[in-house]
């Protein structure tokens, strides 16, 4: 751009209102087509998705839709599947992320170390990550199916269960099936971002340490897990979100049964939303769980930014 | 109190030899300085000391205990590391009392340590800071602390003052010497730079390709180097090193002939084992060499003409690089005029007392008193 274009002489009228106000809003022309982007594909349709949650929308009963207030949400105050669904997300999202770190910490940590075919391991690792979750679901509901595979034996054999049965048609029992699944599918994930953190830490703070007089606890209690705390909190930040907002594992298992007693949130909204046909309702739902996980995820990054310091 | 003595210690990483044959005892309270180019081993062997690298052959003893197979917290030593290895989420109050919390000493004793330490070193302001809000030299300082808090038998330092720049690095190396004074301890530190070694060490090993060159005080180091490499890496300017020969001088005694240049007789007493027609490498510092009326004392004159090409004034001091027959020497001179310039068919004396001569093959020196 040349100076000349804008002045009085080159232009002939003042340039002074234009130029006053241009410096302010350029930065906004230039993100505009990103910010129409990002309002087009998530800030619309999410909107739109709430906004479902306050009207009667009822596939097949046309003539009835339209707003009612929070009424959806009133009806979700006393309906027993949402709490039960609540409740359900609430076991399933702990022990998945619960174990998924402590396992995947731990073969995290026995990677880091040199040994022996570490690099074909270390791809073994990492396999459940590729299986896709509608695969590993079916493998998994063969596995505890007591006709073809042993696994309800054995664990009959070591007295989890009083005898071989399948665990995935016990009302209490039936939300651990897919929780087990998720837990064996997820650790690649917790074990490749806390290995790829346990490698960024220096080396030469462990070999200070020992100097220092640290035994191998101890420098991992004052140096590996302080390293590692802030990855630690953001994965468990988004596994939680994810474990919480995946129904596919449970709706390949159990399909949310028997008796909707291994239902959790996103299996109920889904069908609500497509058995039911009640888009209202499903709305209102969804919109819960969203609430309730930014509240989370907010908080972790809180206690992250804290951590921090 | 603490002795530590190496045995034959040696270094091998498959097939290759970091360090050889390695025997040294050092006293207690020594300050003992290795040095030497990059890969000769001095860090390897420092790490050895420290119980951070695996020993191949051979013993390590610190005070009466062989620490052979010792994890580095069983043998009561500190080290400072070369980018300090400080822990980045600790404060320096933290960081310097981490040593005495592992080993679960009570909280009275780690504030008073600490605030010994602290004091010490001048980082009295800083004790609630982290490293990432500390210029180098407090690093440097801080990690110096970490080391003293904690009564080691033995300190260790890795190259510490290589990331600093030239100005702190010769203020750190006097706080380092006068730290040595006040807090007398056994200490090892390994460098690559040769004025370090002199300023700091009581005893300089020099290295080389995993080997021991020469152990001597700085003293002895600088002016009876034991090899050609000593000679070379020792001092600066670093000493000139000729290609000669040795020739009858036509009188019954010996001279060490310069190529294209003149012969400089040299002293039978002194040089035993020398023999005529023989390769030699002569070296000569560049203190030793000096326009006539300009040098300091010199004990045993020989004056020659020569061309000086080029004059390098560093203030105090000049460098001269000029031919002597057809090879160039650097002289040195001190207080040097203001009209130093080059010239054609000056005058200079060497100084014939201050001759090294080293085996054209072995590169050990040539000497009597090195024997």
């Amino acid at each position: 751009m040349s100076i000349g274009a804008d002045t009085r002489a080159a232009t002939g009228r003042s340039p002074h209102l234009a130029r006053r106000r241009l410096p302010a809003a350029e930065p906004y022309f230039y993100l505009a087509p990103g910010i129409a982007l990002v309002a087009i594909v998530m800030l619309v349709p999410l909107a739109v998705g709430v906004s479902f949650s306050f009207q009667n929308y009822v596939i097949f009963r046309p003539s009835a839709r339209g707003w009612i207030g929070i009424a959806n949400y009133v009806d979700l105050w006393s309906d027993r599947t949402f709490w039960l669904a609540l409740r359900n997300t609430a076991r399933w999202t702990f022990w998945s992320v619960a174990f998924q770190l402590f396992l995947g910490l731990g073969l995290a940590l026995i990677l880091n170390r040199p040994f022996f075919g570490r690099p074909i391991f270390q791809s073994l690792v990492f396999l459940p990550w590729a299986v896709p979750t509608f695969l590993s679901g079916l493998n998994w509901q063969w596995l505890y199916n007591p006709i073809v595979s042993p696994l309800p034996g054995w664990l009959a054999a070591v007295g989890i269960l009083d005898e071989p049965r399948n665990i995935l048609s016990d009302p209490d029992l039936a939300l651990y099936g897919p929780i087990t699944a998720m837990i064996w599918w997820g650790i690649p994930f917790f074990a490749i971002t806390l290995l790829a953190a346990l490698r960024s830490i220096p080396q030469d703070l462990y070999e200070a340490a020992a100097i220092d007089g640290a035994s191998t606890w101890q420098s991992f209690r004052h140096i590996t897990v302080p390293f590692l705390l802030p990855m630690i909190t953001i994965t468990i930040m988004l596994r939680t979100v994810w474990v919480a907002n995946s129904p596919d594992l449970i709706f390949v298992m159990t399909g949310g049964g028997p008796a909707s007693s291994s239902q959790i949130l996103p299996n109920y909204v889904f069908t609500t939303a497509y058995r039911a046909l009640d888009f209202g309702y499903a709305s209102a739902l969804a919109t819960v769980l969203m609430v309730l996980l930014v509240i989370y995820s907010v908080f972790l990054l809180f206690v992250r930014g804290r951590l921090g310091q | 109190m603490a002795e530590v003595s190496l045995r034959r210690v040696a270094k091998r990483y498959g097939s290759f030899q970091a360090v050889e044959n390695f025997d040294l005892d050092i006293a207690h309270e020594e300050f003992v300085v290795f040095v030497g180019p990059s890969g000769c081993g001095k860090s390897t062997t420092l790490r050895m000391i420290a119980g951070l690298e695996d020993i191949s052959d051979g013993e390590i003893w610190i005070g009466e205990r062989v620490v052979n197979d010792l994890p580095p917290r069983a043998r009561n030593i500190s080290m400072v590391f070369q980018n300090y290895a400080l822990y980045p989420h600790m404060t320096v109050r933290q960081s310097q009392g981490f040593g005495l919390r592992m080993a679960r000493r009570p909280k009275e004793e780690i504030a008073e340590k600490v605030n010994r330490a602290t004091s010490l070193l001048g980082l009295q302001g800083l004790l609630a800071r982290r490293p990432a809000a500390l210029s180098g030299g407090q690093r440097q300082r801080v990690a110096m602390g970490r080391a003293i808090v904690r009564d080691p038998d033995v300190f260790l330092f890795d190259e510490p003052l290589s990331n600093l720049d030239a100005k702190l690095r010769g203020q750190m190396r006097t706080e380092i010497k006068k730290l040595h004074e006040k807090v007398r301890t056994t200490v090892i530190y390994v460098t690559h730079d040769q004025v370090e070694a002199m300023t700091l060490a009581d005893r300089i090993v020099v290295m080389r390709d995993g080997r021991i060159e020469q152990v001597g005080t700085p003293y002895e180091v600088f002016h009876t180097p034991a090899s050609r490499f000593v000679a070379g890496f020792i001092g600066s300017p670093p000493m000139n090193l000729i290609d000669a020969r040795i020739v009858g001088d036509g009188q019954g005694g010996l001279a060490v002939a310069v190529p294209g240049g003149p012969a400089l007789p040299i002293d039978p007493a002194r040089f035993v084992g020398v023999r005529a027609d023989t390769e030699v490498t002569l070296g000569l510092r560049p203190e030793s060499i000096a326009p006539e009326g300009m040098g300091g004392p010199i004990e045993r004159p020989y004056g020659f003409a020569a061309d000086i090409g080029l004059v390098e004034p560093l203030g105090s001091e000049a460098l001269l690089i000029l031919a002597l027959g057809d090879v160039e020497v650097t002289a040195r001179v001190f207080r040097p005029g203001p009209r130093l310039a080059p010239e054609a068919g000056v005058r200079f004396v060497i100084d014939l007392n201050d001759l090294h001569l080293f085996d054209d093959t072995t590169g050990r020196r040539l000497d009597r008193r090195s024997e």
